[in-house]
């Protein structure tokens, strides 16, 4: 059944707008809430709903989202908030095209403006369809108020003050510029958006830094905000529970060398820290002038368990966008797509399309192998990487036949489209760049070594019988399969010979992408991180790391076989993440929580951290969990409803997470507690 | 030259910041409770790690020979099997491939952090240790050692010429026990704790809580007099633990248990020695 479902997530992530209907709304409603309730509850939600649940079209684009504002039903999940945030779940958008996903509007835009100032008041086809939009906001907007008016809200007043100050005024009231946030943020989720990211929030907000109330004030009104964002986890959760994209982005270095921050970096990072929910999480921007306040903060959020942050290293990052084309604005401004992958502020662009699987390259060219043994290594390194690029080109030629789907909403709120008077899906935006993300780096790099090792140092075995048991599952040869998964796990240790190697097929990646230019203009860019490390594992065969079929894949940029932190980030600070190979690279690491308890051993942890990121590591992602805990946690999930653990680049309530992923923490944890 | 050593790397209980420690091998003492029974003799012990082992009950298909166990006589012929599964406790390094292992990590020495030496009792070890103190102070890495002081003059005078900070044990200062558990020469450790008098605020006295060993009441006076007399920078306690259970049966030593000490008396010795104003803390090892 699980495999089932995998196989048809994966079909949905890259066909799913060619299957479309009620029918087929329906069961991703089941799909999605039965991972939180149980199939029996999901089906009752699904028959109560049934009469509900639509998919809106139009004679265009606008229209569409026009008709679906007017028919949305208007819920209001809290009574007693400051805001509201409503998403009709049950009414949804026919889509003919591939929705942009990953993107993150500016919200300055809407803070610090408002809906009339974002019309553009021309006759050509862009500016019409913008300011229909607006117009069909503004009547949205005018529902909610009227909903408000006769719901049991306890602060009906200032939502209705704030909901209709986004007409012409700029926000003037730090709760107002966060319920304009919502608004819009609701939307994107009401017509179809998935992984919507939030963007930097602290400088979105900045404008309101001085407001007289003390940070002890400004907090619950923050929790408030998350609170709401929290809304809709089933609904926003992607392939798995937590994965929403739902990210805010703090802290960042300056153009003049300095680093910005502000109250409300802070804020955010605490509130997110005692709200103990795992979406929204943050991505926290670092760099060598980040100060000690902020490193602090980060830490006790490790240790809190909540799951966040992401850690993003802006001394790399930068020159690396810079490098690749990126102006200077773009590049200090960066934000994410969804989880990782640095993206302008405005950008839209498409970073997380496909995953190259770099076991892949093994069985494209498996046949030949088996034709002609290689007689060295160097010669099956050229026959792998031949298969490389006839992967990486299957790749490219899918991406090109994507057809993306009109996005007005994005393109209201993208100063590049607006100029261009060109919609973001049909290469408005200032760059049109893709990402690409990659699975598997750590087998493929463990399986050269072990037959490198095995087959030309010692002799132990040829390749092509190695060859012919591993596409056999090892089946009546387990103790070749023990043998290449007891060798030395190499990857993510920090000799010069395997970082070297990690390097070299990057660089050959790297290179078979380098003249691509899609429709747009833009070029591709690589990172060594992907969600896909479980999901496109499940049907892939045997590798010669020991692997067998099926089984998952390494971890972004880890070691599973140790706990040698210092190895780890050595390692990845010596990969080369220049010339287009910035498309997100996380280390993920696990800590004990007895380790941080100690505040002079804390001390010392947080000095490893920064000096890691001083020595060159792009991203950290960081796990603060006892695997006793995991253990009991999976043995009695109702003792354990809210322990939250951070899996992919997002973070998930472990109890709500597969068999597999549960187990794989679990390893990964009992490794690092033996090692250490 | 090469000497026996385990390395250590991001050791956080070993001194300030994050350090490298370095195990020698020997041991002048051999104290009951020592957590590090594959450091008492200065020669490399092989076994065989079970997890990582592929042989099972049939022949090894990496190597015809290899019994799989008990290689302690053997172990020399195994040392490379390339799935890592026959270990030592100790490898052969020389200075310069010690230095390579240490500057890999450099960059986290900057806040206090180092390199300390460790055993064993490094101080045993002058002729290498010269070498490699030497290239540290060069590139100005912090050196620390621990040490039992239970050494010739050589040795200290290696410790007063490289050592930015010293853990010299203090167990047992009675000098009929210490000579019967230990096998020390009391006198020679009391000789040798007047040499590092004027270094002394570079001197940490660590001492193991060991119940019916090393908390009794005279021993503990004894104790409190020597710190009292001597007012090193730093004194701490840990209680002996049993964590090197599986070190005793991997080189088949026989593993003496030791009743770890009681919250309420490690306390009730901070206690007796804060009396006599000494700054002394717990630790845990």
């Amino acid at each position: 059944m699980k495999k089932l479902f995998s196989v048809l997530i994966n079909i949905y992530k890259k066909y799913g707008n060619l299957f479309q209907g009620k029918f087929f709304y329906v069961f991703i409603l089941f799909y999605k809430h039965q991972r939180e309730w149980g199939t029996n509850r999901a089906i009752v939600y699904v028959l109560r709903e049934i009469l509900h649940i639509h998919m809106i079209k139009g004679r265009n684009k606008v229209s569409a989202i026009g008709k679906m504002l007017e028919e949305a039903r208007i819920k209001f999940g809290y009574t007693d908030s400051l805001f509201v945030y409503p998403v009709d779940e049950c009414v949804t958008l026919k889509l003919k095209g591939k929705i942009l996903g990953n993107c993150c509007v500016n919200y300055s835009k809407i803070v610090n403006g408002s809906l009339e100032a974002l019309k553009m008041n021309e006759s050509d086809p862009f500016s019409l369809a913008n300011d229909s939009l607006i117009g069909h906001i503004e009547a949205y907007t005018d529902r909610i108020i009227a909903s408000i008016r006769t719901s049991d809200l306890s602060n009906k007043d200032l939502i209705i003050n704030n909901l209709s100050d986004i007409r012409t005024k700029e926000a003037d009231t730090f709760e107002g510029a966060l319920q304009r946030i919502l608004l819009i943020n609701a939307i994107q989720w009401q017509t179809g958006h998935i992984l919507v990211g939030l963007g930097r929030l602290d400088v979105v907000l900045d404008r309101f830094s001085d407001d007289e109330r003390s940070d002890e004030e400004l907090k619950p009104i923050i929790k408030d905000f998350l609170r709401q964002l929290h809304e809709y986890y089933c609904l926003k959760s992607n392939a798995l529970m937590g994965d929403t994209g739902q990210i805010i982005i703090l802290g960042g270095a300056t153009q003049d060398d300095g680093y910005f921050n502000n109250r409300f970096t802070g804020l955010f990072i605490d509130a997110i820290r005692e709200l103990r929910v795992p979406d929204p999480k943050v991505l926290v921007r670092i760099s060598s002038k980040t100060p000690d306040s902020i490193w602090e903060k980060l830490v006790d959020l490790i240790m809190a368990e909540s799951g966040s942050p992401l850690i993003s290293n802006d001394d790399v990052v930068i020159p690396c966008m810079l490098e690749f084309g990126y102006s200077k604005e773009e590049a200090y401004g960066y934000t994410t797509s969804a989880c990782w992958e640095p993206m302008p502020s405005e950008g839209c662009e498409q970073n997380n399309i496909v995953s190259v699987n770099c076991l892949k390259p093994f069985d494209i060219v498996s046949e030949k192998l088996m034709e002609k043994e290689p007689d060295s290594f160097e010669a099956f390194l050229d026959l792998y990487f031949a298969g490389l690029e006839k992967h990486v080109r299957d790749i490219l030629e899918y991406i090109d036949s994507i057809d993306w789907e009109e996005d007005p909403l994005i393109s209201m709120f993208n100063t590049a489209a607006r100029q261009k008077h060109i919609d973001v899906a049909f290469g408005g935006g200032k760059s049109n760049n893709y990402g690409l993300l990659t699975v598997a780096m750590g087998n493929v790099v463990n399986s050269l070594i072990n037959i490198r090792k095995l087959v030309y140092d010692d002799h132990i075995i040829s390749l092509q019988e190695l060859n012919r048991i591993r596409r056999g599952d090892f089946r009546g040869r387990t103790d070749i399969k023990e043998l290449l998964s007891k060798m030395p796990k190499m990857f993510g240790t920090d000799g010069s010979d395997v970082i070297s190697m990690v390097n070299m097929i990057t660089s050959k990646m790297q290179m078979i992408v380098s003249e691509y230019r899609n429709r747009f203009g833009g070029k591709i860019k690589i990172g060594l991180s992907s969600p896909h490390y479980i999901m496109n594992s499940t049907d892939h065969p045997a590798s010669f790391d020991g692997r067998g079929k099926g089984d998952p894949f390494t971890v972004h940029i880890s070691n599973d076989h140790a706990s040698d932190h210092l190895g780890l980030i050595n390692f990845a600070s010596g990969l080369d993440y220049g010339n287009a190979r910035f498309n997100g690279n996380v280390v993920d690491m696990l800590v004990s929580p007895a380790l941080l308890s100690d505040p002079v051993q804390k001390d010392k942890y947080i000095f490893l951290l920064r000096q890691g990121f001083k020595r060159g590591m792009f991203q950290l992602q960081l796990n603060c969990i006892s695997a006793d805990i995991l253990r009991k946690a999976k043995a009695d999930p109702e003792g354990f409803p809210n322990l939250i653990v951070r899996v992919w680049g997002f973070n998930a309530y472990f109890v709500q997470l597969p068999k597999e992923y549960q187990d794989y923490l679990i390893e990964r944890a009992q490794c690092y507690e033996r090692a250490s | 030259m090469k000497e026996l050593l385990d390395i250590q790397r991001f050791s956080l209980h070993d001194g300030d910041g994050i350090r490298t420690t370095v195990f020698l091998k020997g041991c002048p003492l051999h104290c009951p409770w020592c957590a590090n029974p594959e450091n008492l003799v200065n020669a490399p012990f092989y076994y065989v790690d079970g997890s990582c082992c592929i042989k099972g009950e049939k022949q090894c298909i990496l190597s015809g020979t290899c019994p799989g166990k008990d290689l302690s006589d053997t172990g020399e012929l195994y040392k490379d099997c390339q799935v890592e599964a026959v270990r030592s406790f100790g490898k052969y390094y020389s200075p310069e491939e010690l230095m390579e292992i240490i500057l890999r990590d450099r960059i986290y020495y900057e806040n206090g952090g180092g390199v300390t030496f460790s055993g064993g009792e490094p101080l045993l070890h002058v002729d290498f240790l010269a070498d490699v103190c030497a290239i540290l102070k060069r590139t100005d890495i912090s050196i620390g050692f621990e040490t039992c002081l239970f050494v010739g003059d050589e040795g200290m005078n290696l410790l007063r010429s490289y050592a930015d900070f010293s853990f010299v044990d203090v167990k047992i200062l009675e000098r009929g026990a210490c000579r019967e558990l230990l096998g020390g020469d009391l006198g020679l450790f009391l000789k040798n704790i007047e040499k590092i008098r004027d270094i002394r605020n570079r001197v940490i006295f660590r001492i193991p809580i060991v119940p019916g060993i090393t908390d009794g009441v005279e021993n503990l006076d004894l104790i409190r007099k020597l710190i009292g007399d001597f007012c090193p920078l730093r004194v701490e306690l840990f209680g002996v633990h049993n964590l090197a259970r599986e070190k005793y049966r991997i080189l088949g030593i026989p593993f003496t248990e030791f009743q770890a000490p009681k919250s309420s008396e490690i306390k009730g010795i901070l206690d007796y020695l804060k009396e006599e104003g000494i700054d002394v803390v717990a630790i845990g090892i």
